[in-house]
């Protein structure tokens, strides 16, 4: 078997760059590689195409180049047309998983004039998706009609969509607000309804994916009242999972097909830890010049290269530096560019042309291009820091690599906790399993959204189910509410509104911001920004780069969702400064253990921005201040919180300034802990150390040492303040909470002690930025330890609790 | 099993440990825990629960008689002489040309619904229909007193759908046909009968957008008919009038529906009449000229067009002018079209400008005019090229001569 694989791939021999680049990276960096893992190729397995495929469509095939399918195409095939299963296919990047739908879905066109549903998450991947459909289409003069329909589709074009689409390949946000609010204009869509595809099936977990699956309930209703019941086609990038979160988002069993068929080239991954530069404060050299170093070697061994970084303002920066070395002369075209959420689709669909077509050399992008864009193959796919999941990691590795290339990939950790867990752990990166992905389909707050929106599509009977609350107790609440009307066993909706547009499955804030240059006479819009990072990067005088360009923002017109800015020339950029403060509303639950509260409950979030830092690049010193004047943003969202009783707290600490540097300690180590447990990215999950009165909130100050402050910014003395029982807050990030917090407090005890095994576990002395964050070397001199300041507080937190023994 | 005892459970097959109960822990009663979560986003409107009222006692006080289970209707007959504002009905019998056609079987039709939001869940609780007689207009107008009735309602709708030629709405196509199809596919299962549709929001549009705030109903009532609505229901309540009712609040104002809807249909009834006047002379009704010549330009009738443009030669705006240039030039008129251009034109007017270059270039053979005119235009390509195929014809008689 393996010589069979040898002589099969004459081109993989020692002389290839790829396996050059990965042996100089070992020999001169042997230290900093914390792990490795060799993939060897893999050779493809085949079927034959199915006896009763239609002769057109083998034909349309066949004229393609494709005589045969790949094993997991075929067995995809069978289980989907044969036996009607609901399939979910769970194959590498490029392994022809849309063949798998495509296939039973044209077929079906073809044979019955059935039609086809296809959900793609955004609508950039709809219409990739259309363009591959159509060119199938015409191959064999099969004369289906595949159109897209979204928001941009035009009101004349929306009845030919409607009634005579064969295939309709939409998003979840339209099918929510555009289409099952107005079934009735489907009506002969859904009664010939055979087939809905679900793509990149992954991204549908969390709140996004409890959504989905109402969604899916909704749309199952009604298709059964038109008579159809159609099969699901699912797809997903790897996760531990698929048959399961595919079950959870249909309610009804689904078959997983998991062994792809199709050939892959070697694979080598590097685990790459930055070196120590400071052993005493454990400060290691940034992922940011690491990865920026290991891009530059790649790509001047002529590799086509990837940059995956974790923020937007991180591709730019990267963009930028990599620009300094391949794209000195501007008359030249260019090898680099950046690719991130707020570009415009032109822009978009122009680097991933330039990518497909080999123009550009790398790109540096954000998980906008973790999903199936197609980008062509890459050589080497460069991580700048741990994505946040096993899954994302794999997914992002997953752009390099092509057929009969080995491929490289790079993991380069941040002095981020999770990030040094995993390199200084590589065993368990390398054998985990990626991770779940979880939905909570029956989340109270979100079913009943979707009831709502049902109840207006169709209206409920009695007996009838929705979920796995007791539908009728739901109804008679939005009965009481006087949304609903029962009449016999029928409750009707009876409010003016349409519900489906105050409910967004993403949760996210509505009124993107516009980015305007001025210098192209008010009228060119350069990007877009969503609601919920304007105010931290669109601020006066912030700079907002695009493509490493620097634009300074002139004037943030707030209500008219407007920034006017020009470019410029400056050897800094900005970060803002964010003040938080909460106020606890309500506890819902409490849980006493020892000398610790813990409560979960609602709370009042008030974040300002007050002013921003210049930092100049290279050197990454702060060069200055400026002042922001922004409308304070409120949020009303769930949490969890820590806090001692008074004795307690005189107990465990000598002086209050030691007790508020340990809380804030012991809420760095929480919040990364916190986010693995309820794997969430962890910028859906806010920390905060603070004041339940929300008379004050603790920060951590110039001088490495925590200082509370007013909203004001006012600089309060722990000592002065009559009451002071801080406590660590770890809330929801979205307005309305998301449902992250009430799991949390569940586990809470399993958070405080990974907080603590993070800490014991860490190599430095007094603290660092991989278990409480930063410290300075005065600390030290001083004889004080933040580390053992935040195992004090995190001790009292785990006092032993006989009902939650973890 | 109780709910809270479900939900326990429920929560600890998610992996949740059991949870002590506390006496704020208050995770067991779903209803609870709604109104806790639910409480930010909208306000308890709950309402007291009444004594719901019956079809024949609502029937019976507005006037209607109960046809089927939950549907009551109102049917009165209007004599054309009648005035409805300062017009009398008889105003239905006269010619719409060019506006529309009116067949003698026609129905006008107006809906009042639970809502202005559209979709699958708004229905029409009112579906008020009017047609002719010799000597009456006769209006039929179906409520419903319960969503049970609604099957009922459409059933009747459609049925005179059927009789109809045709049939007359304002701000039909976009919102009352769709919600009445939409409904019928969802009660009925099949869809609703079609008729010729003549949606009289599109020439109101036409003919007083500029000239008007807004183009509404009662605006068009209030110009054009003298119809003042006096202690009139708006529309923009009607739904929560049958929400009270269904509730059974007793001040429902149904009542005030039913005369609001009443109007309406009076008023289809006579508007293709009146938008037929203004459309001949559209200066006496305040209607934009260059619209209404348009009507008659569709309609082939361009001598009146251009007459009507003529009268309110003064009050043309530009496009009006242009309008009218236009219609002179194809119909053989240049010598006038070129009068309206030059007045144009020496207002700065670049269009007019061009027009005359082109007039004088093809049509007078004049180069040095048709030069002069094209050299005031602007620098784009195609007006270079017209100034120097201009300039060569210029020099073209020159080259002959010193050629000879």
């Amino acid at each position: 078997m393996a010589d069979a694989a040898e002589r099969h791939q004459p081109e993989v021999s020692t002389d290839s760059p790829v396996r050059r680049l990965a042996d100089r990276l070992r020999r001169k960096y042997r230290s900093r590689i914390t792990g490795e893992l060799v993939t060897p190729a893999r050779e493809g397995r085949y079927a034959e195409l199915p006896p009763e495929l239609d002769p057109r469509l083998a034909r349309a095939l066949t004229d393609r180049g494709v005589s045969r399918l790949y094993s997991h195409q075929r067995e995809a095939w069978d289980g989907i047309t044969g036996d009607r299963r609901h399939t979910v296919v769970v194959t590498p990047t490029a392994s022809g998983k849309t063949l798998c739908y495509n296939l039973p879905a044209l077929q079906a066109a073809l044979a019955e004039q059935a039609k086809a549903l296809y959900l793609f998450p955004t609508k950039a991947l709809s219409q990739d998706q259309v363009a591959e459909l159509m060119e199938l289409n015409e191959a064999g003069g099969l004369g289906i009609r595949a159109y897209t329909f979204d928001g941009d589709t035009p009101g004349d074009a929306r009845k030919a969509v409607r009634t005579r689409g064969d295939i309709v390949v939409t998003n979840p946000d339209m099918l929510h607000q555009g289409v099952l609010p107005h079934h009735t204009k489907w009506a002969q869509f859904f009664e010939n309804l055979r087939y809905v595809v679900i793509d990149e099936m992954h991204t549908y977990r969390g709140v996004f994916g409890s959504h989905m699956a109402n969604v899916i309930r909704r749309l199952r209703r009604v298709c059964r009242f038109y008579g159809a019941d159609p099969v699901f086609v699912l797809c997903s990038a790897t996760i531990a999972n698929p048959a399961e979160l595919a079950g959870r988002l249909l309610g009804s069993e689904v078959q997983a097909i998991t062994e792809s068929g199709a050939p892959a080239g070697e694979k080598h991954l590097l685990l790459w830890n930055p070196p120590v530069i400071n052993a005493d404060l454990g400060i290691r050299a940034s992922s940011r010049s690491q990865a920026t170093r290991i891009a530059r070697m790649s790509v001047r061994a002529r590799l086509k290269t990837i940059v995956f970084a974790q923020s937007r303002l991180m591709v730019e920066v990267l963009t930028k530096y990599l620009k300094d070395v391949f794209d000195p002369d501007p008359r030249k075209p260019s090898r680099v560019s950046a690719y991130r959420g707020g570009y415009l689709p032109l822009q978009r669909r122009q680097t991933e042309m330039a990518l497909r077509t080999s123009h550009i050399d790398c790109v540096i992008a954000t998980s906008a291009l973790e999903l199936g864009v197609d980008i062509g193959g890459l050589d080497v796919c460069v991580l700048n820091g741990y994505p946040g999941t096993i899954a994302a990691t794999w997914q992002r590795l997953g752009r390099a690599g092509r057929r009969n290339r080995p491929a490289l990939g790079v993991l380069v950790a941040s002095s981020q906790p999770l990030d040094q867990y995993i390199v200084r752990n590589p065993a368990f990166f390398l054998d985990a399993s990626p991770e779940h992905a979880r939905i909570d389909p029956d989340q109270l707050l979100i079913l009943l959204d979707h009831v709502r929106c049902a109840a207006f599509e169709l209206p409920f009977r009695k007996g009838d189910r929705f979920g796995g609350h007791d539908l009728g107790e739901l109804l008679a609440y939005l009965e009481e509410q006087a949304v609903l009307h029962r009449e016999q066993d029928t409750w009707h909706w009876t409010e003016d509104s349409y519900p489906a547009q105050s409910v967004s499955l993403r949760s996210v804030a509505e009124g993107n911001f516009l980015v305007v240059d001025r210098d192209q006479g008010g009228r060119q819009v350069i990007a877009e920004v969503d609601y919920s990072s304007a105010a931290e990067t669109l601020y006066e005088g912030a700079i907002y780069m695009v493509q490493a360009a620097p634009y300074q923002v002139e004037e943030l017109d707030w209500t008219g969702r407007k920034a006017y800015v020009r470019p410029t020339r400056v050897d800094y950029y900005t970060d803002a400064i964010d003040y938080s403060r909460l106020r606890v509303l309500e506890a819902f639950e409490r849980a006493k253990g020892g000398e610790a509260q813990t409560a979960h409950g609602e709370v009042h979030l008030v974040r300002r921005i007050p002013g921003y830092k210049k930092i100049r690049y290279y050197s990454h010193e702060n060069i200055g201040y400026g002042n922001i004047n922004l409308p304070d943003q409120e949020m009303h969202t769930t949490a969890v919180w820590w806090q001692l009783s008074a004795d307690a707290l005189a107990a465990a600490f000598p002086c209050r300034q030691q007790a508020l540097d340990g809380f804030l300690g012991a809420a760095y180590a929480m919040h990364h802990v916190a986010s693995l447990r309820v794997m969430s990215e962890p910028q859906d999950l806010g920390r905060a150390v603070g004041d339940g009165d929300a008379r004050w909130f603790a920060t951590v100050g110039a001088g490495g040492r925590g200082q509370i402050r007013t909203l004001d910014g006012a600089e309060r003395d722990p000592d002065a303040e009559a009451r002071f029982q801080p406590a660590v807050f770890l809330y929801d990030n979205y307005p309305g909470g998301v449902g992250l917090s009430a799991p949390l407090f569940e586990r809470r005890q399993a958070v405080v002690q990974g907080a603590l095994q993070l800490i014991q576990a860490c190599d430095c002395s007094h603290g660092c930025p991989a278990c409480i964050g930063p410290i300075l070397a005065s600390d030290e001199v001083r004889g004080f330890s933040p580390k053992t300041a935040a195992l004090a507080a995190l001790n009292r937190f785990a006092e032993h609790d006989p009902q939650q023994a973890a | 099993m109780t709910l809270s005892k479900r939900l326990d459970a429920l929560r600890q097959q998610a992996g949740a440990a059991p949870q002590p109960q506390t006496p704020e822990a208050g995770n067991g009663d779903l209803r609870a825990q709604l109104e806790r979560l639910d409480r930010h986003r909208r306000q308890a409107r709950a309402r007291p629960v009444r004594k719901s009222i019956s079809a024949e006692a609502l029937a019976e006080s507005l006037g209607g008689k109960v046809v089927a289970d939950h549907l009551m209707l109102v049917e009165r007959h209007w004599p054309l002489t009648e005035r409805h504002g300062d017009q009398p009905l008889s105003l239905a019998n006269e010619s719409t040309h060019p506006v529309c056609e009116i067949p003698a079987k026609t129905l006008y039709l107006d809906t009042e619904t639970t809502g202005l939001a559209g979709g699958t869940g708004t229905l029409a609780f009112m579906v008020g229909v009017a047609d002719q007689t010799a000597t009456h207009i006769r209006t039929r107008q179906w409520l419903i007193t319960a969503f049970a009735g609604e099957a009922a309602m459409l059933h009747a709708t459609a049925e005179a759908l059927r009789d109809a030629e045709a049939v007359v709405t304002y701000n039909g196509s976009g919102f009352d046909l769709p919600l009445l199809r939409s409904r019928h596919r969802l009660i009925a299962g099949t869809d609703l009968p079609e008729a010729d549709h003549t949606d009289l929001l599109h020439p109101v549009r036409r003919l007083f957008r500029d000239h008007w705030p807004d183009c509404r109903l009662a605006t068009v009532e209030r110009q054009l008919l003298g119809l003042q609505r006096m202690n009139d229901l708006p529309g923009a309540e009607a739904p929560e009038a049958w929400k009270a009712f269904l509730a059974g609040d007793p001040n429902h104002r149904l009542a005030g529906v039913l005369h609001h809807n009443a109007l309406d249909i009076l008023s289809l009834t006579v508007l293709p009449a009146m938008l037929c006047r203004a459309a001949q002379k559209p200066k006496a009704h305040g209607a934009v000229p260059r619209a209404a010549a348009r009507l008659w330009t569709k309609h082939g009738n361009v001598k009146k067009a251009i007459r009507i443009l003529e009268q309110s030669l003064e009050q043309l705006d530009m496009r009006g002018r242009h309008e009218l240039a236009r219609l002179l030039r194809n119909t053989g008129r240049s010598e006038e079209a070129v009068i309206i251009w030059q007045a144009m034109a020496e207002q700065g007017n670049q269009q007019a400008t061009e027009h005359l270059a082109k007039y004088y270039e093809h049509v007078q053979r004049d180069y040095a005019v048709a030069l002069d005119h094209a050299e005031r235009l602007g620098a784009d390509a195609y007006t270079r090229k017209r100034v120097e195929r201009l300039q060569r014809r210029l020099l073209k008689p020159v080259q002959l001569a010193l050629a000879l």
